[in-house]
């Protein structure tokens, strides 16, 4: 049996005085795609800078592929929910894709680039490769950036709200464009949103937070099948029995806080 | 283009308004020459070529010693920026020796330095040193999170960071300070000069004024203004070829 | 209270006491170590700091001329297109000369007394505070006008109630910078239209060796000019409180 491709047990961490996570445990499977909903402000953002490596936890412990952790460790990308600040607005598009692949050794600068270009095609931008970023609309910089993250060729991609700030027919595009990613690459996936019809709609399991100091309170199956499909996907009883579940425990942490 | 034609309309109404009052006899011609009058003192002048050997060796000094403090200060801030306690240990001298007019150490300089490169150099590179050291160590402490984050996340170390991230980050500020050199490079040049007294503009215009020959003197100022035309220009020339992208983004921002 | 920065503590300390060792090891007469040079400075203290106030005079002087009519004069070229293009275009052929180039022409049209340094030292801090000014008017966001027609202000006290104050973060950047200038050029002028004040401190010790004397003026002038930049970075943070207050913190230095 293979080790979890993420394991974090009772992480514990506060941030200048304030506890934010207190004694979360999660676990994520190869393959496997997790939705992450809480009340805004709990420290999903937090949780994420913990799991990849960024902040050390006061407590608990976080392994990566068996691994415990200690700083960003290689086959993990993160894309934040700043995307359009996490760009680099001197880089052209496909030069940021290229930012994302220097742990990449041992490929040619020819081969890299050939394979930052192929990233971008593989989101669809194949037609904006030269452009800088503050040069495309904000989907557009969405895709670049999660181009980047692939291109990093991470086993593990945890995604921080990235579709918060796009409309909702953009917001539709990316969702099954990276559900379409993942399948092709086999990702594993960490997906942090507030959309709960989002947070359904994209996992196999669906972990609700609590307040802060944050820790899961449920631990959802989500038994749709697959591939999703925007329409039928969200009109199945098992989709909307699912949806008034988490948002009931949501408002009941609320009405609690 | 439009703006082009109104700059130079109202330059030659200046010129115009000033040869009228040269020749109207309101003031004294001695003290006021007319443009005309200075314009060919210039051409017989650059004929004579001190004006030229003493403009080159102005706008040599100038050029060298903004360029070699700025890159001083550019080094000294990425220093500053990796390691905090070099930050502290020499911001608070940087504030304190900063406001020290350079032309203060002239005298001291030629006595310890002589007349030659060294003093120059010296008075030069202190000069325009903090202009570039204060906008570099600034902006390279203000670089965005997220973009440092990103960058950790994909495996970069924290000098990576310092060339991949920090610096182009900063390279927009830092700019603001090397324009700033520039232009004191060129007035501490002609200042000490002036003091040293030996060649250059600044003794050009000093000599000139002194033995009171005016359309000389105002012939020197017109080169040392083309100086300082030319000296800036380079600085947005070599902006334009580094930024081009902040230029683009300013000018896209501010279009919208 | 501030905490005590340390590291700048021990780095002032070694590099004082680097000096001081040199100097006594070297035994030259022309290279004095530091106590001598604070002797000096506590002996000559008396015409050092006469010295200084001409300098801080004329410098202050010239200053307050070029604040008074640069501001206002900004403000109309900032706001009124048909001055902005007959003097921007002026102005910004005359920036590029270097201040201590008019010196000749200041010599000969005011002399060699207060008259002519002033002038230089006017000439050189209009262009920061012009320039600022234009600058300061023309961010406005148009909006603050509106908010001040549909108060039924007249130009002029939109002029004075709304695009001034507005404009003031920028107006000050440029007063900044003016003030260094100022001190450098008020310094600059005294060694070239001699008569008193410390650059001529200065050249006196040089040309009689008196070289600890001559540090002294230097370290004397060193310390005036960082309290006067402190005076005037006080000044800006309790004008511009609501400024840094809204855009959270200082930006751009120089
Ligand atoms: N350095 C800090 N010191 C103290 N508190 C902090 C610090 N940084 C963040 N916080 C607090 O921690 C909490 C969690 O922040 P975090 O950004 O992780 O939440 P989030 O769930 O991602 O919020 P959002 O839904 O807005 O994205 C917030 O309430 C925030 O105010
Ligand atoms: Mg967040």
């Amino acid at each position: 049996m293979t080790a979890p491709v993420l394991n974090a047990s009772n992480v514990v961490k506060s941030l200048g005085g304030t506890p934010i996570i207190g004694g979360l445990t999660l676990l994520a499977e190869q393959g496997e795609f997790i939705s992450v909903v809480g009340p805004s402000g709990c420290g999903k953002t937090t949780l994420l800078t913990c799991l990849s490596g960024l902040r050390s936890v006061d407590a608990g412990e976080i392994s990566f592929e068996g691994q415990k952790l200690d700083g960003p460790p290689d086959g993990m990308a993160l894309i934040f929910q700043d995307y359009s600040r996490s760009l680099l607005p001197w880089r052209r598009n496909v030069d940021n894709v290229l930012f994302g692949m220097r742990r990449m050794t041992g490929a040619s600068a020819q081969e890299k680039r050939e394979k930052a270009m192929e990233m971008l095609a593989a989101v669809g931008l194949s037609k904006f490769e030269t452009h800088f970023p503050w040069q495309v609309s904000g989907g557009m910089q969405q895709r670049v950036a999660i181009a980047r993250a692939l291109a990093a060729r991470p086993h593990l991609l945890l995604l921080d709200e990235p579709l918060a700030a796009v409309d909702a027919q953009t917001r539709a595009d990316i969702q099954d464009l990276l559900l379409s990613l993942a399948r092709q690459f086999q990702k594993t996936c960490l997906l942090v949103t507030h959309d709960v019809d989002e947070a359904i709609y994209m996992a196999d399991r669906v972990i609700v937070l609590s307040n802060r100091p944050t820790r899961v309170i449920a631990d959802l199956a989500v038994p749709l099948p697959k591939p999703r499909d925007q329409i039928s996907t969200r009109a199945e009883p098992e989709f909307l029995r699912l949806r008034e579940k988490v948002l009931t425990l949501i408002r009941s942490m609320r009405t609690a806080a | 283009m439009l703006s082009l034609l109104r700059g130079s309309l109202s330059i030659l109404g200046f010129l115009a308004l000033w040869e009228i009052v040269a020749r109207s006899g309101l003031v004294p011609t001695d003290y006021f020459p007319s443009p005309i009058l200075v314009g060919e003192t210039l051409v017989a002048e650059i004929g004579r070529g001190e004006i030229v050997s003493a403009f080159l060796a102005t706008f040599q000094r100038a050029l060298i010693g903004a360029a070699a403090a700025s890159l001083l200060a550019i080094a000294m801030a990425l220093l500053a920026a990796r390691y905090t306690i070099v930050r502290r240990a020499f911001d608070p001298i940087a504030e304190f020796l900063r406001p020290l007019p350079p032309a203060a150490l002239v005298p001291l300089a030629i006595f310890f330095l002589g007349l030659g490169w060294k003093l120059y150099g010296f008075i030069l590179v202190f000069a325009c040193f903090w202009p570039v050291y204060l906008n570099a160590a600034q902006a390279l402490a203000a670089t965005s999170r997220v973009q440092i984050e990103t960058a950790r996340s994909f495996g970069y170390g924290d000098w990576a960071i310092l060339a991949h991230v920090r610096l182009p980050a900063a390279l927009p500020t830092i700019f603001i300070g090397v324009r700033m050199a520039a232009s004191i490079g060129l007035i501490a040049a002609i200042a000490a000069e002036m003091i040293a007294g030996r060649d250059g503009l600044g003794f050009y215009l000093m000599d000139a004024g002194l033995s009171l020959r005016v359309p000389e003197t105002f012939a020197g100022l017109v080169a040392a203004m083309v100086a300082g035309l030319l000296i800036n220009a380079l600085v947005m020339f070599l902006r334009a070829l580094t930024i081009g992208w902040h230029i683009q983004l300013t000018r896209m921002e501010a279009g919208a | 209270m501030r905490r005590l920065n340390v590291p700048a503590i021990v780095f002032g300390l070694v590099l004082l006491g680097a000096w001081e060792l040199a100097a006594r090891a070297g035994q030259n007469s022309f290279f004095p170590p530091f106590s001598t040079v604070l002797a000096a400075l506590w002996a000559n203290g008396g015409v050092i700091a006469a010295q200084i106030v001409d300098t801080l005079r004329r410098a202050a002087i010239g200053l307050a001329i070029a604040v008074a009519v640069m501001v206002p004069f900004g403000a109309l070229i900032g706001r009124i297109r048909l001055l902005g293009d007959i003097f921007e275009p002026l102005v910004n052929m005359l920036r590029p000369i270097p201040p201590p180039a008019v010196a000749p022409i200041a010599l000969l049209f005011a002399g060699t007394g207060d008259a002519g340094k002033i002038a230089m030292i006017v000439y050189t801090c209009a262009f920061p505070i012009l320039i600022g000014a234009i600058d300061g008017v023309r961010a406005n966001h148009p909006m603050l006008t509106n908010v001040g027609r549909s108060l039924r202000l007249s130009r002029l006290e939109i002029m004075a109630f709304i695009d001034l104050p507005a404009a003031l973060p920028v107006i000050m950047t440029g007063i900044r910078l003016a003030v260094a200038a100022a001190l450098l050029v008020s310094v600059i002028a005294e060694m070239l239209l001699t008569t008193n004040g410390i650059g001529v401190y200065l050249l006196r010790s040089q040309e009689n060796f008196r070289i600890a004397d001559g540090l002294a003026g230097v370290v004397a002038i060193a310390v005036v000019g960082y309290f006067v930049n402190d005076l005037f970075l006080r000044l800006d943070r309790r004008l511009l409180a609501w400024h840094y207050a809204t855009t959270g913190g200082a930006e751009g230095q120089g």
